[in-house]
């Protein structure tokens, strides 16, 4: 069935691709007829092991006319006027090279570079939060990149591209289950109620950043599901992109507005480049595979003996098959359109018994300068994912908590095949997703530029959740189906007006961006089916239905000026102007100002003439401030009531208290830092430090239920602080033949401060995670066994305060070993800690009196000794209910860990095995295959989430399975 | 000059058509939540009645089970969570982390029943006559009630700890009022509804005289009922669903004094059932692991309804005030009354200890799962009433596994303490 699905995507991927790479050649060669052109063509190699490089950007100066080099290193730029030409070549971690060369007319003139690596790259071109674009050389606050190039890997979804590469990133992971998303936090948490999900943009086009909706019946209890959330991020086609660039925090998103508090995520997609098409075929082969997550007991575990190394899931556990299908092609005429297409299939299978996760998706990116001062780029992708899932999490009718209570879960049986009745249940996710946008960007002469991006993110979620008519815990049956639909409108428009003054060089920047984000849900459910067979909604003899809309708008503009002095001083002020729909009737306007400066120091003849130039070849200093927002929902600031129904009648209940008041939350951040290369640009430092203070932050103020409204309200009273530094330091240790060896390591320290919470008491924000005035945001505080280890009765404290909830120190690892014949061996790990994490699971099968194998010790003692009183403090807690200690904010432990992200070997296979290839490759990756945790964290895995969404701001863990691990194969062919 | 001139406007025609095609129309009016405003308008009074009534129906749902497992009228078969009855309501405690949503939705059934009556005072033009007004300020009689029987204090609107008789001096008060406009609009259910709450309610004070001169105008076989329905699972009656195997089986009458009980006698006011195919709980429990699923059947569906009056309950208030007075033979007739209805064994008592043994038995049976026996432990103990409890409902004793220091009344929660100022902060 798979394979047949595959062969009709791949033929009908393979028509749209042929039939546009003609048409783009033919329109290429007609742009080509009649000039007096030459051919430049060459190779482009590391300077070092002297191996290709691929992705590298080769321009004739002056000129639009430009190839990229293959992964075989060849480039070829034809339609190349006749006579002496520089040749640019660019690549991300190269050092830039400039030649020049004769171009015969009609002729061809052969060029070959070597690039040397280069740490840092002060005149590499960035986008986010600059108004327009800049080099980083201009550039006052810290700004991350990722190239897609640079990752050796087989790419399995954008987050994982993320995890460990950018400092302060926490890539946080959900569950095991297919189709589960990670939730993202950039330097923490910035609010306390609001998402703390950065906002993200495609190609310049705003989508959605949080997650979707959880597949559960709208009645009944809300862990009737898989209970995870899926991330719209990872709808994107990872092969399609080109690169990633992250801003952190408000110094740098001051330009995005009332919003971008926590963040903003830009990806940029490949886009085509001149010249005859070049296409590429990838394919990746491979395994996901659970690791153990349990107590191994010395059990016998097998398919048919659940262990405790799995938590006695292992019967149902598979090593899902994974296989990911990509073919893609650009090319282009020199002055003509350009093109990148791209179709793959990607069909991962989970580990447990019903996951699957088979994904669709096609990229139309198309580029057009029908003259010089004019370009105009079209973006379209459009992804069809559909999910399967098991039910899992806290879910009493789920696998995962069946089985890992055995004999006291909700069947009373630890036989398989009585907890495998749950596996009736049908579980359906699908996903459509559209993403479109056209960038128009106008130059009419050298001053001017104006740009303008207008651009649609459509998302179609239907989440179809069927317990089937026999079903043990719904015998007549149920069924709930939602349709949900969310529409992202963004147009955003960037003015600049670049003018030399004598000595100083400004750059004037004006815009304006409007969102309206529109959001429908629509859920039916139905119950009592008249008998067994494939049920719709309609079938069921009692229906429920629930329909929420929900629009917001945002809109707001901006002005910049920057100002460079020798182009190695450079000062930038600007001022953001919002306004917001959901903002209280008695606010107006909002306004976000930023400032930043960044001196490269290392360009003054000083510097060149001194000792200090031996220290630091390349140095720039960097400060900014800058301001940004975090807006409140669309019902907040309005007293509202709930129609309920009531046996079919119309019920009022109180809902919200209103505020009319009601405004943005603001952060305010400071960032000092510098970018610094040594040893000959072999060794590159990044440094930040920042500052951040929120001030009239939302907070959840939650009302005595004596007076009758149940519901928090949004207020803005809080202040709160966050603060740390990031180092990403990048080094060639070795380059000469044969080898070159480079070595990064990125390190976060960061800490939060509830600075005021108003004059409200303390409250608990989720998941025993509280806000408390002087503590980390948020700070885990519950019961605490002061004498966990002592054979004697429990001393239990009350209100302890462990300590925060999200990591304080993330490290990221990453090494790569370049060997002749394109040989390459890279790692990458990841170490996050500092925080605590609240272990829910355990205290619920407990507080059950669960058999648990964290308690297997002191029931060997109590079956030895007949009594409990040679069980330590902490046995005597957990281990029998009867005692009276337990408390379910006792399980909080600390959450450090590390995994090996990746291991990677990746050779080039010989031509001749692939004939008619320009190359191709091979690479063997194992994923989070190896993994450390701190050790008072007996189950499960740190890094895991609860039944929450992305927006917990204190996640838990609950009766779900970790991420997998995973083995892959690829094979990239390009031609 | 024309060349800047048509590029100004170039640059500016695009600026513009980026701002127009934002529509950037800030006035955004979302539909669904109904604006406060709109609860004046005299057509929104059946709503914010069933309002009251709808959130009546879930606090006494999850006090009525509560209260059940912490007085044995069921014992703890397995859950803790969903639907499930915690450790320490397994052993008898009610404490002040864990009884948070049942004071929360009393308070804002409390509230809603209030504001509401407000509203409606305001919009109809007939209040005093209007039967909507009168099911309304029932509906607040009875949460005032379930909230002054089973809450161990009182905060109204706010206000600091009062005793909780303040709920109990509210619910009089309104149950009057309701009196009123029930005989006003005719309306003799509710007219009966008001008396009888209204009694339960002076009983509960202590004022008997007037408890009895209301309760003897409530008829025998009148019942007043909090329906619930099979809309969906928070309209459903809780202590059904919690035992409907569906999938919670999380409470039992294994181990009551109503388990031999209606195994000897079949009365139908306290049935109970077992399954073939499930025998045991949905989890352990306490040290005994595993314990038999006796599922109750006195709420068989998700729909059945609960009494909140009734007649009977009437004729042991009278009962009661006999025994006060010492009149055991009148008392013991009213005692059995429903018993000889029902064709039941009557009890028999020559004593005073023996005929308060008997009421205590006989309102645990006629009020059993409605959420009034807590209420009426702690009236005995507090008028140190004679007669004796079931070993298996005793505090302290080992078949009851009910901890020494059970607690008759919930406490106000910590909900209440972290946002009410008269509190100190956690």
């Amino acid at each position: 069935m798979v394979a047949r699905r595959f062969t009709l995507a791949v033929r009908v991927l393979t028509a749209g691709l042929v039939a546009a790479a003609l048409a783009g050649g033919s329109t290429a060669a007609r742009a080509q007829a009649g000039e007096a052109t030459g051919t430049v063509s060459g190779t482009v190699r590391h300077a070092g092991t002297e191996n290709p490089l691929g992705s590298a950007q080769v321009t004739i100066a002056g000129t639009r006319i430009g190839a990229v080099s293959r992964d075989d290193g060849s480039y070829a730029i034809t339609g190349v006027p006749a006579g002496t030409q520089r040749v640019h070549v660019r690549l991300i971690g190269f050092a830039p090279v400039d030649r020049t060369v004769t171009v015969p007319a009609g002729g061809t003139a052969t060029l070959d570079f070597a690039l040397a690596t280069s740490a840092v790259q002060l005149d590499q071109v960035v986008v986010t939060g600059t108004a327009g674009q800049a080099r980083r050389r201009e550039v006052g606050n810290s700004i991350s990149a990722v190239t897609a190039a640079d990752i050796p890997e087989a790419k399995t979804d954008v987050s994982a591209m993320l995890q460990g590469r950018v400092p302060g990133a926490s890539i946080e992971l959900s569950t095991g289950s297919s189709g589960a998303g990670a939730s993202i936090r950039l330097r923490g948490n910035t609010s306390v109620a609001l998402s703390n999900q950065p906002l993200i943009y495609i190609d310049g086009v705003r989508v959605r950043s949080d997650e979707y909706p959880k597949n559960v019946p709208p009645a009944g209890s809300q862990l009737r599901s898989t209970n995870y959330y899926a991330s719209p991020l990872n709808d994107i086609n990872p092969e399609d992109i080109d690169r990633i660039e992250v801003l952190k925090g408000a110094a740098a998103t001051t330009l995005y507005g009332t919003e971008a508090a926590a963040g903003v995520i830009q990806i940029f997609t490949k886009r085509g480049q001149s010249g005859a098409p070049s296409w590429n075929f990838e394919t990746s082969q491979g395994i996901n595979r659970l690791r153990p997550f349990g107590i191994d007991d010395g059990g016998a575990c097998s398919s048919t003996q659940a262990c405790a190394k799995y938590l006695y899931i292992n019967p149902w556990l598979r090593n899902g098959w994974r296989q990911a299908y990509n073919m893609s092609v650009n090319g282009g005429a020199t002055n003509g359109p350009r093109y990148f297409l791209s179709g793959g299939y990607n069909d991962d299978q989970g580990v447990l018994p019903l996951d699957d996760e088979r994904k669709y998706v096609v990229r139309a990116n198309f580029s057009f300068a029908p003259s010089p001062k004019l370009n105009i780029d079209w973006n379209t992708g459009y992804t069809n994912d559909h999910i399967t899932n098991t039910p899992a999490g806290n879910n009493a009718a789920g696998l995962t908590l069946n089985a890992f209570r055995r004999d006291r879960n909700y069947y009373g049986s630890a036989n398989i095949d009585t907890i495998s009745q749950v596996l009736q249940y049908q579980l359906n996710t699908w996903i459509n997703r559209m993403i479109m946008g056209a960038t128009v960007s106008y130059a009419p002469f050298a001053h001017l530029t104006n740009k303008l991006t207008i651009g649609i993110d459509r998302a179609n979620v239907e989440n179809r959740n069927l317990r089937p008519f026999g079903f043990p815990e719904s015998p007549t049956g149920s069924l709930s189906d939602q349709q949900w639909a969310n529409q992202t409108l963004t147009s955003d428009y960037v003015g600049t007006w670049e003018q030399d003054v004598k000595f100083l060089h400004s750059t004037f920047a004006w815009g304006g961006q409007a969102s309206t984000i529109d959001t429908r849900d629509v859920e039916a459910f139905a119950t009592n089916f008249t008998g067994p067979g494939d049920p719709t909604v309609s079938t069921g003899s009692q229906w429920n239905g629930s329909e929420n809309r929900i629009k917001i708008v945002t809109g707001g503009f901006f002005l910049q000026e920057m100002l460079g002095w020798r182009d190695r001083v450079f000062l930038t002020g600007g001022v953001r102007f919002d306004k917001y729909s959901a903002f209280g009737d008695s606010l107006g306007v909002q306004a976000y100002p930023k400032v930043s400066a960044s001196y490269v120091i290392s360009d003054e003849p000083f510097w060149q003439s001194t000792f200090a130039h031996h220290v630091a070849n390349t140095l720039k200093l960097r400060a900014a401030y800058g301001q940004a927002g975090r807006a409140p929902g669309a019902f907040d600031a309005i007293q509202t009531y709930d129609g309920v129904g009531w046996g079919g009648q119309p019920a009022l209940r109180t809902r919200n208290v209103g505020n009319p008041h009601l405004g943005p939350e603001r952060s305010a951040e400071t960032e000092l830092g510098f970018d610094a290369a040594s040893l000959n640009n072999r060794l590159s430092v990044d440094f930040t430090w920042y500052h951040t203070r929120t001030s009239d932050a939302l907070l959840n103020v939650d009302f005595p239920p004596s007076e009758g409204f149940l519901r928090s309200q949004l207020e803005n009273i809080g202040a709160l602080q966050k603060s740390g530094f990031e180092i990403g330091t990048n080094a060639t240790l070795w380059q000469s033949q044969p080898l070159t060896w480079t070595a990064g390591v990125n390190l976060a320290l960061s800490k939060s401060k509830v600075l005021s919470l108003g004059n409200i008491a303390p409250f608990e924000i989720a998941n025993n995670g509280w806000a408390i005035e002087g503590q980390p945001l948020a700070v885990l505080r519950g019961h605490y066994i002061t004498n966990p280890d002592d054979i004697a009765p429990p001393n239990i404290v009350d209100k302890h305060l462990y300590g925060p909830s999200q990591p304080t120190r993330i490290i990221g690892v990453t090494s790569a070993l370049q060997l002749p014949k394109g040989i390459e061996i890279s790692a990458r790990g990841e170490y996050q800690g500092g925080n605590y994490i609240d272990e829910d699971a355990s205290y619920e099968a407990l507080s059950r009196s669960v058999k648990w194998p964290t308690c297997f010790d002191a029931y060997a003692k109590a079956a030895r000794d007949n009594n409990e009183n040679n069980w330590t403090a902490r046995e005597r807690v957990e281990c029998d209910t009867k005692n009276g200690y337990l408390k379910s904010d006792l399980f909080i432990f600390k959450a450090d860990f590390f995994k090996l992200r990746d291991v990677t070997v990746k050779a080039a296979i010989p031509k001749r095995f692939v004939p008619g290839a320009h190359t191709a490759s091979l690479s063997l990756s194992v994923q989070n295959w190896y993994s450390w945790k701190n050790k008072d964290f007996r189950l499960f895995d740190p890094e895991m989430a609860g039944n929450d969404g992305f927006n917990a701001q204190v996640r838990y863990v609950s009766e779900q399975i970790p991420a997998p691990a995973t083995v892959l194969g690829r094979l990239q062919v390009t031609f | 000059m024309r060349t800047y001139m048509r590029i100004t406007l170039g640059t500016l025609g695009i600026a513009a058509a980026g701002a127009a095609l934002g529509g950037c129309n800030f006035d955004v009016s979302n539909p669904g939540p109904v604006q406060g405003k709109y609860l004046n308008d005299p057509r929104a009074a059946q709503a914010i009645v069933n309002g009251a009534g709808r959130d009546l129906s879930e606090a006494l749902n999850w006090i009525a089970y509560t209260g059940a497992a912490v007085s044995r009228e069921v014992f703890p078969a397995g859950s803790t969570g969903s639907f499930g009855i915690t450790p320490n309501q397994q052993i008898g405690l009610l404490t002040d982390d864990e009884t948070n949503t049942h004071w929360d939705l009393a308070q804002r059934a409390r509230f809603e029943a209030d504001s509401g009556n407000k509203f409606m005072k305001r919009s109809l033009t007939d209040y005093a006559k209007n039967k909507l007004a009168a099911q309304i300020l029932l509906w607040s009689g009875y949460t005032y009630r379930l909230l002054g029987e089973n809450m161990c204090e009182a905060v109204i609107d706010g206000s600091a700890a009062m005793p909780s008789t303040a709920f109990l001096d509210s619910a009089i008060a309104r149950f009057t009022t309701a009196l009123g406009v029930a005989q006003a609009a005719g309306d003799t259910r509710s007219v009966s509804a008001a008396l009888a709450g209204r009694a339960s309610v002076l009983a509960d004070l202590g004022r008997w005289p007037d408890a009895i001169a209301d309760a003897q105008q409530v008829a025998d076989g009148f019942v007043y009922q909090m329906p619930y329905y099979v809309t969906d699972v928070d309209q459903y009656n809780r202590i059904y669903w919690a035992t409907a195997n569906q999938p919670y089986r999380a409470h039992t009458v294994w181990n009551t004094p109503y388990e031999t009980y209606y195994a000897s006698t079949k009365d139908p006011r306290v049935p109970w059932d077992t399954s073939t195919s499930q025998k045991v709980g949905d989890a352990a429990v306490l040290s005994l692991g595993r314990v038999q699923w006796h599922f109750e059947t006195k709420f068989s569906k998700k729909d059945a309804a609960m009494n909140l009056s009734s007649g009977w309950e009437m004729r042991l208030l009278e009962a009661e005030n006999l025994l006060m007075g010492g009149d055991v033979p009148n008392a013991m007739m009213l005692i059995n009354k429903h018993r000889v209805a029902l064709k039941l064994q009557p009890w028999s008592a020559t004593t005073a200890d023996e005929a308060w043994t008997a009421l205590k038995r006989e309102r645990g049976i006629e009020l059993w799962l409605e959420g009034r026996r807590l209420g009426d432990l702690r009236r005995w103990k507090a008028t140190s009433a004679p007669g004796d409890l079931s070993p298996l409902e005793q505090a302290g004793s080992a078949t009851s596994y009910l901890s020494a220091n059970q607690n008759l009344c919930f406490p106000i929660p910590l909900s209440e303490k972290q946002t009410n100022p008269h509190f100190t902060s956690p």
